[in-house]
């Protein structure tokens, strides 16, 4: 088990250098300067050859192979660089735009969970043949609405029509509903989608019957026996769908106007600002990797079969 | 006369089929006595289960019960809501399943479902079902119940799993149980064990028995009375020695006659050793794979054996008796640890490349499951085509002609060719897995198991049409079952194995008649239907 464990461990380690590689080379492939978009900028007079000077400052002169080095040296450390356009450490503007995006994932993933949660107990519980199926449309439906569209309807409805949540000057929380709401609708989608899929073809399974031949009710069923085997191929799937998350985080917080890691990372696109691209790569690629690690270990105690299998 | 326990009164069921509903029950009638035990028989989609499924009120979805009676002590019940149902299940009807690998929930331990029925039926302490579920696993003969209690149905085996599902069953001594194919998942010895433990149980506590099975052997050995179904109606019913004896519709008669039985003839005199060398000889094979501890698992353990060609060597063992590694051996799958194999005079270990590819052809494999075996998107003459395009190229006319005549010959109309495994029956898909298996022209064919899943009428056809190639063509079969009345229908001679030896071997005649290892006679004797009398010759076999 322990050997296991290390093992999982290195494999994320290594998945991460790969993606701190990766994503190394293809910054530096990209043909854009930084330095260049902010100093060649004539109201500041530089001279070419100052220019060059802070080129050799920031090590852009440096052979491609000791950059590297350079570069994963400092962040296995923990510096990230500075970031040429707002010329602060990119840790600093990482602390600053982490916790809200950190906020952010955490609650429209949890509102995901439960939204998809909600969908497919309610259409396998209920009696009516009609709310059934228009419940089980809904996933298809909420996985084909593009998320900067919905917050946009989502500001229109709820804060210009119906006025229930203000725009100008909410409160700290007032503030994240409509964003959490249109990051969670199109991940809550693919959920709800394997889940009613695996609750289906658990209900079919012989298990099942034998529990409602003890007298077990439909919904005493579906919770202690349905729900328990369903939910693990769906665990794995959430993994998946965080990398989503963070994706969504970007449009989110752009619509919505909200600082975070989504804006950070928006304008260090649109000012070829490496080091933060950089930087937000490996943060991400490091949720990414934590979030499956945690759930390959959830795995064997959801389910004894693995845990065995582990133990061999 | 007081009401029976369970009378069931012109009962019609049906099922949504597309916008129009399919009738599988129609209009039975039948009665269960007090501590009876009815045997329910008949072939798939006779409409056996639904029936019991409707008495339990768990049709599947799309099930209805469209007219009659379901009366359970005298009060009808087939118009119960589920709430009402949920009250009685478990009580007073309860349900051991079919298939004991997949009836339990695979992240709950055996005590919890143990403890199910007991904390949804009677108001008990966390200690009271403890103690009650340890009385239970010890009741149906479970060895170490506080052991088994923490354990996971994926560390029992298939008879424990069962003997599990009976405790449950068995727990609030309903006055009714419904046993659907308790057994026919399981190894025949295990089978026998089991019967007679739901046997036991249910005579303590004067429980009726409701049997579904599609062996009238099992419905001869253990019921009062029998039920023949077919598509859906009662084709005769009576007290089971009565119909088995003297059975009055064409239908029973013809089940019996082809329930293979140890009884039975071979299907046609044992034909003479052709000349030449040995289709196949295994010396001393053996296999390892890596065990639980430093010591390796010996699945295999120096088995010997020779097919003369043109005959039928049968393989015989329960599961884990090292069958499957054994044939996985003789087409290559797998590399022996130790021994030879001679499959045609070759030595499969000096075989590599491209002379192991034409070896193949040689040899061809039909497999147990003729649902999974066959790939569902293909249309049939794809499938039967396949193998063709492996070899040396063949003219695609001359690989349709060759298709269409190992189709025919493997009697399956050729209207089928473009359609796909979904709309064939069982046992059209193992005529269609052996015509695959032949349109290379093998020499050997291995049956693993090829006609287990299959219906006895379905099986006796297969096993006519298996012997008629072998007689056509000079097939040498290796013949791999746990049944060993089917054996004895087709095989020539015989190896029995258990725990990876041989433990006996010979013609089929001698091992039969004359078993000397007590391994075999114990798997003789738990053969069902032991009690049928001896058959006789139908008018159709002819």
């Amino acid at each position: 088990m322990v050997r296991r464990l290390l093992a999982r461990i290195g494999q994320a380690l290594v998945v991460l250098l790969a993606a701190f590689t990766a994503s190394f080379l293809l910054l530096q492939a990209l043909p854009a300067d930084a330095i260049l978009i902010k100093f060649m900028n004539p109201d500041l007079g530089l001279s070419p050859e100052q220019i060059a000077e802070i080129h050799a400052a920031y090590g852009a002169g440096m052979p491609l192979w000791s950059q590297y080095l350079h570069a994963l040296g400092n962040f296995l450390t923990g510096d990230f660089g500075t970031s040429v356009q707002a010329g602060v450490p990119v840790r600093d503007s990482l602390a600053a735009n982490l916790p809200a995006t950190l906020t952010l994932a955490a609650l429209g993933f949890l509102a995901a969970v439960i939204l998809a949660l909600a969908v497919s107990f309610l259409s396998n519980l209920t009696g009516f043949v009609w709310l059934r199926n228009s419940l089980a449309a809904l996933p298809s439906l909420f996985v084909s609405v593009p998320v900067f569209w919905l917050g946009i309807l989502l500001i229109q409805v709820f804060s210009f029509q119906l006025k229930l949540v203000p725009v100008i000057d909410p409160g700290p929380w007032e503030r994240l509903i409509l964003p959490v709401a249109a990051l969670a609708v199109p991940i809550s989608a693919p959920l709800a989608q394997i889940l009613m899929r695996n609750i289906d073809a658990v209900l079919t399974q012989p298990f099942v019957a034998v529990a409602r031949a003890k007298g077990a009710s439909r919904h005493s069923v579906l919770w202690r026996h349905v729900v328990p085997n369903a939910l693990l191929p769906t665990l794995t799937i959430a993994g998946v769908l965080f990398g989503e998350l963070l994706a969504g985080a970007v449009v989110t917080e752009t619509v919505f106007g909200l600082n975070g890691l989504g804006t950070l990372t928006q304008q260090a696109v649109a000012n070829q600002d490496m080091a933060v691209l950089q930087a937000v790569v490996v943060i991400s690629a490091t949720a990414f990797v934590l979030i499956n690690l945690a759930v390959d270990l959830l795995y064997p105690l959801l389910d004894p079969r693995i845990a065995e299998a582990d133990a061999r | 006369m007081s009401a029976p326990l369970l009378a069931i009164d012109h009962l019609d069921v049906s099922y949504a089929d597309g916008p129009d509903r399919r009738r599988v029950v129609h209009g039975i009638s039948l009665d269960v006595a007090a501590g009876e035990v009815v045997a329910l028989v008949g072939e798939s989609g006779s409409g056996k289960t639904t029936l019991v499924q409707a008495v339990i009120g768990l049709l599947p979805e799309g099930g209805r019960i469209d007219g009659g009676a379901i009366r359970l002590a005298g009060t009808d019940i087939a118009g119960w809501s589920q709430r009402r149902l949920d009250a009685l299940r478990g009580e007073r009807i309860s349900l051991i399943p079919q298939d004991p690998g997949s009836s339990l929930n695979p992240v709950k331990t055996i005590g919890a479902q143990v403890g199910e029925i007991l904390r949804l039926h009677r108001r008990l302490g966390r200690a009271e079902i403890r103690e009650a579920s340890l009385d239970l696993l010890a009741q149906v003969g479970l060895s170490q119940p506080a052991l088994r209690l923490g354990q996971y149905p994926h560390q029992l085996s298939g008879g424990m799993k069962q003997r599990v599902l009976i405790a449950i069953a068995t727990a609030l001594r309903p006055s009714l149980i419904i046993a659907d194919e308790p057994t026919s998942a399981l190894d025949v010895t295990v089978q026998k064990r089991i019967l007679d433990l739901i046997d036991t149980l249910r005579r303590e506590s004067g429980t009726a028995l409701l049997l579904v099975t599609h062996d009238l052997g099992v419905a001869a050995d253990r019921a009062d009375r029998i039920v023949v179904l077919r598509d859906g109606s009662v084709q005769e019913r009576g007290p089971a020695a009565a119909v088995l004896s003297a059975p009055r519709s064409a239908y029973t008669r013809q089940l019996l006659a082809d329930i293979p039985s140890l009884a039975a003839p071979r299907l046609r005199p044992i034909p003479a050793p052709r000349e030449g060398p040995p289709a196949v000889v295994v010396e001393t094979l053996a296999r390892d794979y890596p065990g639980a501890g430093r010591r390796p698992f010996r699945a295999v353990d120096g088995l010997s054996f020779t097919v003369a060609p043109g005959t039928t060597h049968a393989i015989v063992g329960e599961s884990g008796s090292g069958k499957s590694t054994t044939i996985r051996a003789i087409v290559g799958l797998e590399r022996p640890s130790a021994g030879r194999i001679l499959v045609d005079g070759l030595d499969l270990a000096t075989l590599r490349g491209d002379t192991l590819r034409a070896f193949r052809r040689r040899i061809q494999l039909v497999y147990q499951n003729p649902f999974s075996s066959l790939d569902p998107r293909q249309t049939i003459e794809a499938i039967v085509e396949e193998p063709l395009l492996n070899f040396e190229p063949v003219a695609r006319a001359e690989r349709a002609r060759r298709v269409a005549e190992i189709v025919e010959r493997v009697g399956l109309p050729s209207g089928l060719l473009r359609r796909r495994p979904a709309a064939l029956s069982g046992g059209q898909r193992q005529r269609v897995a052996i015509a695959r298996a032949l349109v290379l022209e093998p020499k050997i064919l291995i049956l693993d198991e090829a006609v287990s899943a299959l219906d006895v009428t379905v099986q006796a056809q297969i096993l006519r049409l298996l012997d008629g190639m072998q007689a056509e063509r000079g097939l040498t079969y290796l013949f791999v079952s746990h049944d060993l009345a089917v054996v004895r229908r087709i095989a020539d001679t015989v190896t029995v194995l258990r725990d990876g030896r041989a433990v006996e071997q010979g013609t089929v005649e001698a091992v039969f008649e004359r078993p000397r290892d007590p391994y075999t006679r114990d798997l003789i004797a738990a053969i069902p239907g032991q009690r049928l009398p001896a058959p006789r010759p139908v008018a159709a076999e002819a």
